[in-house]
């Protein structure tokens, strides 16, 4: 269980990476970020690109600040960083309670932000998180820079909106208002494994912002579910169901389509229980 | 490509190709046999090493992206004066079996220990190590020698 | 409870060298001008070959591409150590010739001059298949029209026999309460973290190869590499110095050994295989994987009257050389540690195209287990007992030894001929706080408790060699025909040695892993290492000690019956030292000695043989559960293992093994299953989706030990590596229905399906009516 033979290039700038991605001839041209899902892959010969472009030598991907009323996260950001960053803590809560479900000690050490969002697994954590707080996702390429919806970024399973040429840079969060509450609830069948399925929630003065990973191709915001109950439906549980009624729920060897919705149901009830008053 | 790095405190300069992993480049290159490799996916969490004081799979790090680097493996846990803290502890507790896992758990605790985050409660002790597969002890015995050299 | 501790425990002579990094397993070996190897794998669950190319591989590097047609001693048999004589034949050869049976056969081997090379070349080798229809259960095996696996298995059955006692069908009519149920327990594999690896060195000028690999049976491959290669059987040396793992993985001779070997010898060059993980969930052989079938009656006293079962083992695509080990003993095993007059089992191996089962930790008595202990659960409701007390009316109590299961493995009766298995249980169950009362908590989970009652097997294959030398300056050195992968030989050899012959522990080293040890033994498997191994040491210590202290008479002109030797000194009785000690007669025993006489050395050899099949011991486990049955989500929260270890050689090496052992069974009864999609592909081929317990999973294990002295064996030991895999996917099933039909309903909850999975036990939930 050997790669297959690549080319390497460590890029010292985020130009000579962007550069490098400009594809020649049909050659792959790949980033690395943290490897934690590539590598497997690449070891399995079942990802083979021609040349691998480590992003590894640009920490100016790296960090998380405050810019206003978001708080910025960059790409190369270990995923360790956001549960030890006290100001994700304190501005974005909700993350800090999601992390505490993604991987093991070594995995976090390495793996990084936005490789988890790149690869795009549909039980994935931190896709769930950005697509629930309405993050923006900024894409780099030599054509310019764009600014994606978090909930549009997603496509399909372990699939997303990002170009070839493209580096995923950073993403953008809003800060939770004062006064919000947060509730992260997870059925993973161990832990640090993968999401059967997993639910976030905040609700702040703004509304309610809810979100199920695990359950369809791509993580799922609720919205006819936050409409209803800030519409104040008199039915919790009826509306929780006809949310979960309309989903197209993925089927595993990890779990059937109909115990999904169940679990779904179940998770989205305690985390609404959690959060709203 | 040419590799400039440290391993345990020594200067390494090799020639590799890209695409060599950093547990094989550790075990065959260096020879350096005590990191593991159980998977080669990322899972098992045998081939543990430090990488600038972070605990990593080394199957998932290609040997030229420790370009810089200092890497450490369990060969450099033991001094002069004898076995490391953690080591005696899971001599003391029988915290190893065939041994196989052991460098990877090694170094998963050595570097919690280097920045004062060994865990002192058992449910983060077995969380702390949900990263590592053993197949002998049952982790119980682990627990206990960290909880040891926690306290 | 009474425990005698050989000594205060002694911590492990081994584990220094295995901490600090300095083990020395297949892959860590290095020899020069060394090759690399990979297997050529059949990606088709069942398949014509139809031709092999290895044409573009070679013009591409490649040092050696091997096929069947290539391999001089393809017809040969293996040599195995047992073979149930109801094997309709069926093993595989040593390569794929015209056909392949399951993903994962080795069809082709390609040798390159590193292994990401040979991984590059090996895409060249081209085989074209023909695809036949995949059998990817036992029910499509059973299909009428199904195509047939080998000429000799009619109707896709490898084997079927029948163990009877009595007259089971008159019994279960009679009964007044019955309960009967279908169990499967589901394909799981042995997972030692390290894979299988092999470095063969031919020398073709001395004709020697030499054999480093990751085995527990280092003699048998022996065996098979001098017979199926055609070497002097003295010649061909097996090392398996360092074995991260075993498990029952590894405790038989793969074709992967031979072929190394066989490409060593063509290319006079040294060749290394390291299985990769992938590999190893392919190929290596699974295990459990069983159906059973089974009713059993009681009186209206809850006295057991019979039992009747059909145990179907869906064996995969060859029997492998282990036979069919595992179905025996899963059907030989039901009547379990209970006295049932009557019964009658039938077992039957159907073929699939699946990877081969063989041994895995426990060997058959987890696959006996689960389905006895559940349904015993169910026939206490049916009778209004609880499940507690239909135990206690049946345990076989110490005034029924040698009690006699009724069965037979390998032609033998087992019989259990030592042990107070009430007392055990009663242990188990007071120290626990087992209660049969489930305890609903405010946030809707349940609490629950289950046990498991099992007998439990140790120590099969029966034979085990040790030879002891002293040198000239006393330091003992002991050779074992055993391996070991970590279950502690090292340090119980040199204390049982250390002990019999009267010398300090830390004068006393072990070397075990390689047949030049001794002429010929056996390894570490079937929980044989106390019962065989150290018993082989004892015989041995006893006969130097008594060798020394004939040569000390000699030397000190008095009879050696008032002489013993302590601290390595040779003793007069009543009084003090004297100025001999083994050093001294070590040399004098030597060459230019004084009480030379032909000997090289001051040694003792000694071959310790049982004709007793099996030693019989029980243990009891019991497990909490807390259960979300919302989701059918759970934990196991508290869990306790009571056992009959017979004489404790190393209390915290007993202790070590019984948790290990429990943690992988309490991982599988949780986690571990190898699917197959409904065409035969594996669809669990890594650790991400093959799932064993981590650290979190688990609780903090408590143990009772309960002794008695089994006769077996001088030491009186009972094995204790596998005991702990046996009983916790009954214990942990039994809790959980607890959890789910709290009230005790004549609704059966149903989970008969291992392992445990939260829409398993979710999908009981909905059954039992919530």
């Amino acid at each position: 269980m050997k790669p297959a033979a690549f080319d390497y290039l460590r890029p010292a700038s985020l130009d000579e990476a962007l550069a490098a991605l400009v594809a020649e001839d049909g050659r792959e041209a790949r980033p690395i970020a943290g490897g934690q899902s590539l590598v497997p892959l690449m070891n399995l010969r079942l990802a083979l690109p021609d040349l691998l472009v480590d992003l590894n030598g640009l920490p100016e991907l790296a960090g998380i600040r405050l810019a206003g009323d978001r708080v910025e996260i960059g790409a190369m950001t270990r995923q360790r960083c956001l549960l030890e960053d006290p100001l994700i803590d304190e501005r974005v809560p909700l993350l800090r309670l999601g992390m505490a479900h993604v991987g093991h000690l070594q995995t976090r050490a390495r793996g990084t932000v936005g490789g988890s969002l790149v690869h795009a697994d549909p039980a994935a954590e931190l896709p769930l998180l950005m697509v629930t707080l309405g993050a923006s996702i900024r894409l780099q390429s030599r054509r310019g820079l764009r600014e994606v919806p978090a909930a549009d970024f997603f496509v399909d399973a372990m699939e997303t909106g990002i170009a070839a040429d493209e580096i995923l840079v950073a993403v953008s969060v809003p800060v939770a208002p004062p006064g919000s509450r947060h509730a992260f609830r997870e059925l993973a069948r161990r832990h640090g494994d993968f999401a059967i399925v997993a639910v976030a929630a905040q609700c702040g003065p703004a509304g309610l912002a809810l979100g199920v990973g695990g359950l369809e191709k791509v993580p799922r915001r609720c919205t006819g579910l936050e409409r209803a109950l800030t519409a104040g439906a008199a039915d919790r549980a009826a509306a929780v169901a006809d949310e979960v009624a309309c989903t197209e729920p993925l089927s595993d060897l990890h779990a059937g389509a109909a115990y999904r919705r169940r679990l779904a149901e179940v998770l989205i009830g305690d985390c609404l229980a959690e959060v709203l008053r | 490509m040419r590799l400039h790095c440290e391993v345990n405190g020594e200067a390494v300069d090799r020639e590799v190709e890209p695409r060599m992993l950093l547990s094989d480049f550790l075990r065959h290159e260096l020879r350096l046999r005590g990191t593991k490799v159980g998977c080669e996916m990322g899972v098992c969490g045998a081939c543990t090493v430090i990488v600038d004081g972070e605990p990593v799979r080394s199957c998932l790090l290609f040997a030229v992206q420790a370009t810089g680097a200092a890497v450490r493996t369990v060969e450099s846990l033991a001094g002069s004066d004898g076995l490391g803290p953690l080591q005696d502890a899971f001599h003391r507790h029988h915290a190893l079996q065939c041994g196989y896992c052991t460098a990877g758990v090694l170094m998963t605790l050595q570097a919690l220990a280097e920045r004062g985050a060994l865990p002192r409660e058992e449910g983060a002790v077995r969380e702390a190590l949900s990263g590592n597969i053993c197949r002998c002890t049952g982790y119980q015995n682990i627990v206990d020698a960290v909880l040891d050299v926690a306290s | 409870m009474t425990r005698t501790d050989m000594a205060a425990s002694p911590l492990r002579k081994e584990d220094a060298r295995l901490l600090r990094g300095q083990a020395r397993c297949v892959d860590d070996v290095h020899l020069d001008r060394m090759l690399h190897a990979v297997f050529i794998r059949s990606p088709m669950p069942h398949a014509e070959i139809v031709g092999i190319d290895g044409s573009a591989a070679l013009a591409a590097g490649a040092a050696l591409v091997l096929t069947a047609a290539d391999l001089p001693f393809i017809d040969k048999p293996w040599v195995v150590r047992y073979w149930h004589p109801k094997i309709r034949n069926g093993m595989p050869k040593f390569l794929a010739t015209d056909r392949v049976r399951y993903v994962g056969e080795p069809v082709a081997l390609l040798v390159a001059e590193d292994r990401y090379l040979a991984e590059d070349l090996a895409a060249l080798v081209e085989v074209d298949y023909r695809p036949l229809p995949p059998l990817a259960s036992v029910e499509d095996a059973r299909a009428p029209g199904a195509p047939i696996l080998h000429p000799e298995w009619d109707g896709n059955v490898a084997a079927a026999f029948r163990l009877e006692q009595g007259d089971a069908d008159a019994a279960l009519a009679g009964s007044v309460h019955l309960a009967k149920g279908r169990f499967t327990f589901g394909r799981q594999t042995p997972l030692p973290l390290e894979c299988r690896g092999v470095v063969a060195d031919y020398d073709a000028d001395r004709g020697d190869l030499t054999v480093w690999m990751s085995t527990q049976a280092h003699y048998n491959v022996r065996q098979n590499l001098a017979t199926v290669l055609g070497l002097p059987e003295y010649q061909v040396r097996v090392i398996a110095e360092d074995v991260g793992g075993g498990f029952g993985a590894k405790s038989r001779t793969y074709a992967e050994e031979l072929v190394i070997s066989h490409a060593s010898r063509v290319l006079r060059r040294p060749v290394k295989w390291i299985e990769d993980r992938l590999e190893n969930l392919q190929a290596t052989t699974h295990s459990r994987g069983v159906t059973t079938e089974i009713e059993i009656g009681c009186d209206a006293e809850g006295r057991f009257t019979g039992l009747r079962a059909s145990v179907v083992l869906d064996l995969g695509g060859y029997v492998f050389t282990s036979g069919i080990m595992t179905a025996e003993i899963a059907g030989a095993h039901l009547p379990n540690c209970y006295r049932f007059p009557h019964q009658q089992i039938d077992v039957q191996c159907v073929g699939t195209n699946k990877t081969p089962i063989a041994t895995y930790r426990g060997a058959g008595q987890p696959e006996a287990v689960f389905p006895i202990e559940s349904l015993v659960d169910r026939l206490a409701k049916r009778a209004g007992l609880a499940a507690a007390e239909l135990r206690r009316r049946n345990l076989v109590t110490p005034a029924d030894l040698p009690h006699r299961l009724g069965t037979t493995i390998a032609g033998l009766k087992v019989a259990a001929e030592s042990g107070d298995f009430p007392a055990l249980f009663e242990a188990a169950v007071a120290d626990s706080g087992y209660s049969e009362e489930v305890q609903d908590l405010p946030d809707g989970r349940r609490l629950a408790w289950g046990l498991a009652a099992a007998i439990e097997a140790s120590g099969l294959v029966n034979f085990e060699t040790a030879n002891i030398r002293i040198d000239g300056a006393g330091l003992v050195t002991v050779f074992c025909g055993m391996t070991t992968q970590g279950q502690g030989q090292p340090t119980t050899y040199a204390q049982v040695c250390a002990e019999a012959l009267g010398v300090q522990l830390d004068r006393v080293a072990v070397r075990m892993g390689d047949t030049q040890l001794v002429p010929f033994g056996r390894g570490a498997f079937a929980s044989r290492g106390a019962i065989f191994g150290a018993n082989a040491v004892l015989g041995a210590a006893q006969a130097l000690r008594d060798k020394a202290l004939g040569c000390a008479g000699q030397l000190l002109q008095c009879d050696p019956g008032e002489l013993r030797i302590e601290e390595g000194r040779i003793c007069r009785a009543g009084a003090g030292p004297t100025e001999i000690d083994l050093a001294a007669i070590a040399q004098a025993v030597g060459p230019g000695g004084q009480l030379f006489s032909g000997d090289a050395a001051l040694e003792a050899q000694y071959v310790f043989k049982s004709d007793q099949p099996v030693t019989y011991g029980m243990t009891v486990h019991v497990a909490q559960v807390s259960l979300d049955p919302r989701t059918g989500f759970f934990a196991v929260k508290d869990y306790l293992v009571a056992h009959d270890a017979g004489r404790v050689l190393n209390a915290m090496i007993v202790d070590g093994q019984i948790v290990g052992g429990a943690v992988d069974g309490i991982g599988g009864a949780l986690f571990s299953e190898l699917l197959y999609d409904g065409e035969g592909q594996l669809l669990t081929g890594s650790l991400a989706d093959y799932m064993v317990a981590t650290a979190p999973d688990v609780p903090r294990l408590r143990l009772v030990h309960h002794e008695t002295r089994p006769g077996t064996n001088p030491l009186g030991v009972r094995g204790i590596g596998e005991g702990g895999t046996i009983a916790p996917g009954a214990a942990i099933a039994n809790a959980l229905s607890r959890a789910i039909d709290p009230h005790g309903s004549a609704q059966e909850a149903g989970l008969s399906v291992l392992p445990l999975s939260p829409e398993r036990v979710f999908a009981a939930c909905r059954a039992a009516g919530r």
